[in-house]
């Protein structure tokens, strides 16, 4: 049986995004409404229906990173790139999301890049850490 | 100096040394009665955070077809991290715990709900079951059934932890919550009877089996049998995922032995014992023993174990704020006041933080925190005040900084 999120979870790999295109398809293949499919996926987080930059920051903003200094992170990483929250830069190299709890507590403060994790961080190392990719 | 409890940490430490999967076919021997009469024995209980005895919930299922088993791994509460640990660090031990479990309650269809941000523990989890077709193989010779274990990725939805959004997203419409009843053991995922239960509480069962719910028993206290994992962190020194004897360990106890104490020159301020959704303590009330009776007791909850520690540079504003900012993004929004309060509650935070708050706010939240939590439909909007209204109780003086003496007018409170 197919698993709604699992499918769309696989488009947005493939794509980066999940196009309208896609999200007509899948109405199709699943015999549900487009409506209903936006509904679904609005609800989560980490789909996408538009385009987002090639490498994806998360910052948690949670309670136990926000102890250990997330906040000065998220100011510096915001600075730098000249980008808010679930913003993306102009030549399209990040996105910016500033996000709860990864889970990664006990090596907080930690931002993620795609799927890598960088953790115990400061201010000076993410910049750092950001600015090697392209 | 304390000794660690290690005794699911060994299995996932060392793995399952005699051989792999041993629970799971010492399980097909012993036949599903006998498994459930010695998890009957354990006193086991849901290790999520509602703490409801596993031999109920399996028992309400007994007798029926077409069981769904669906494993929680969408570990979502801040502060928690102890499900991670076990799938990166011993994902076969899970596997063959959630098999054993689908052997007892005789179940059709296997499921393991995962969080979209546990990348590793996803592929892990994966991986292993790839390689699992022996153990299927067995599963099918002693049952007849042909079971398929799906991996769901969870993508970014807190609400989905609570089981009936879970089984919603699983089915592929909005995760809302689900009025109950009917629960999921009457009519669940696609309308089938189904089990939700999480990592931690499938993995307690391996144990239950090997060693028997009576030895099982005989660890922690009444009410809180068996062992628990916590998740540590804050200002820690040594943060990470440790294991208790439930009742036979304080919160100080496990902040200053296992912990190592506050990290750095500073003095202890408060603990939030079970994750956001629980009251927190303040340093003269962390003598309490940690077990469900104790801290309940204590005017608190175990929750899921995460144990967040802060020292006196931790602003309880900031923190609550924090907590508000939460909650108010991950209300599913099904139920009004859970949505309109905690949205309130945010803002209200966020004008005291800029001086711009009003002392009559501090008896606002507490109210509208109490008819959220009677409104709500699920865990969220039941317990998303428990932390902010107890950090006004205790920590006043956080609060009144921010806020002039008296309140000049009374007007409402607006976005
Ligand atoms: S209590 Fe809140 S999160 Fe839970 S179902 Fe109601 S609105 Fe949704
Ligand atoms: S609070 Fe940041 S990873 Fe948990």
């Amino acid at each position: 049986m197919r698993i709604l999120i699992n499918a769309l979870a696989e488009i947005q790999k493939e794509f980066g995004y999940i196009p309208e295109s896609e999200i007509k398809r899948l109405a199709i293949d699943m015999n549900m409404q487009k409506a209903q499919l936006y509904g679904v996926i609005s609800f989560y987080s980490r789909l996408y229906t538009e385009k987002k930059g090639r490498n994806i920051i998360r910052i948690c903003k949670s309670v136990t990173c926000g102890m250990n200094g997330s906040q000065s992170i998220r100011e510096a990483v915001i600075a730098h790139l000249k980008i808010g929250d679930s913003m993306t830069t102009e030549d399209e190299r990040f996105t910016l999301e500033l996000v709860e709890c990864l889970g990664l507590c006990n090596v907080a403060p930690v931002m993620t890049i795609n799927d890598a994790v960088y953790e115990n961080l400061t201010a000076e190392k993410a910049i750092e850490i950001i600015d090697s990719f392209d | 100096m304390m000794k660690e409890c290690k005794y699911i940490k060994e299995i996932i430490e060392k793995g399952t040394v005699e051989w792999p999967y041993r629970f799971f076919h010492q399980g097909l021997e012993m036949g599903r009665e006998r498994c459930f009469r010695e998890l009957e024995k354990s006193g086991l209980v849901g290790r999520g955070g509602a703490a409801f005895p596993t031999s109920k919930k399996w028992g309400s299922v007994w007798d029926t077809e077409n069981v769904v088993l669906i494993c929680n791994a969408d570990e979502g509460e801040p502060g928690t991290f102890k499900d991670r640990y076990i799938m990166e660090n011993n994902p076969a031990f899970l596997l063959e715990s959630m098999l054993l479990s689908a052997f007892i309650v005789n179940a059709r269809a296997l499921y393991i709900y995962i969080r979209g941000e546990y990348t590793q523990a996803i592929s892990l989890m994966k991986k292993e079951i790839d390689q699992a077709d022996v153990v299927l193989d067995a599963y099918r010779e002693k049952t007849g059934v042909k079971l398929e274990v799906e991996v769901v990725v969870g993508q970014g939805a807190y609400v989905c932890g609570d089981e009936t959004s879970l089984i919603n997203s699983i089915e592929g419409v909005r995760p809302n919550s689900r009025i109950k009843p009917p629960y999921p053991t009457q009519k669940g995922l696609f309308d089938a009877p189904t089990i939700v239960n999480n990592v931690e509480t499938l993995c307690n069962l391996s144990l239950i089996i090997r060693d028997g719910g009576d030895f099982f028993s005989s660890l922690g206290v009444e009410g809180s049998r068996g062992t628990k994992l916590i998740s540590l962190s804050g200002k820690i020194k040594n943060p990470g995922v440790y294991e208790i004897e439930m009742g036979k360990v304080s919160l100080r106890e496990i902040i200053e032995e296992l912990g190592g104490g506050i990290k750095g020159d500073h003095e202890l301020k408060f603990v939030i014992p079970g994750g956001i959704s629980t009251q927190l303590f303040v340093e003269n009330e962390i003598d309490v023993m940690v077990d469900y009776c104790s801290l309940k007791q204590a005017g608190s909850a175990l929750g899921s174990g995460a144990i967040i520690v802060a020292d006196e540079t931790v602003n309880a504003v900031e923190m609550a704020k924090n907590a508000a900012d939460f909650f108010s993004k991950e209300t599913c929004g099904i139920c009004f006041p859970c949505k309109e309060g905690n949205r309130q509650i945010h803002n209200m935070l966020n004008k005291i933080y800029v001086f711009e708050g009003k002392r009559e706010y501090l008896k606002l939240i507490r109210e509208i925190s109490e008819t959220t939590s009677r409104a709500a439909r699920c865990g969220l909007g039941q317990s998303a005040g428990n932390l902010l209204v107890s950090a006004i109780e205790k920590i006043p003086g956080d609060f009144t900084y921010y806020l002039p003496e008296i309140d000049l007018d009374r007007d409402e409170v607006k976005k």
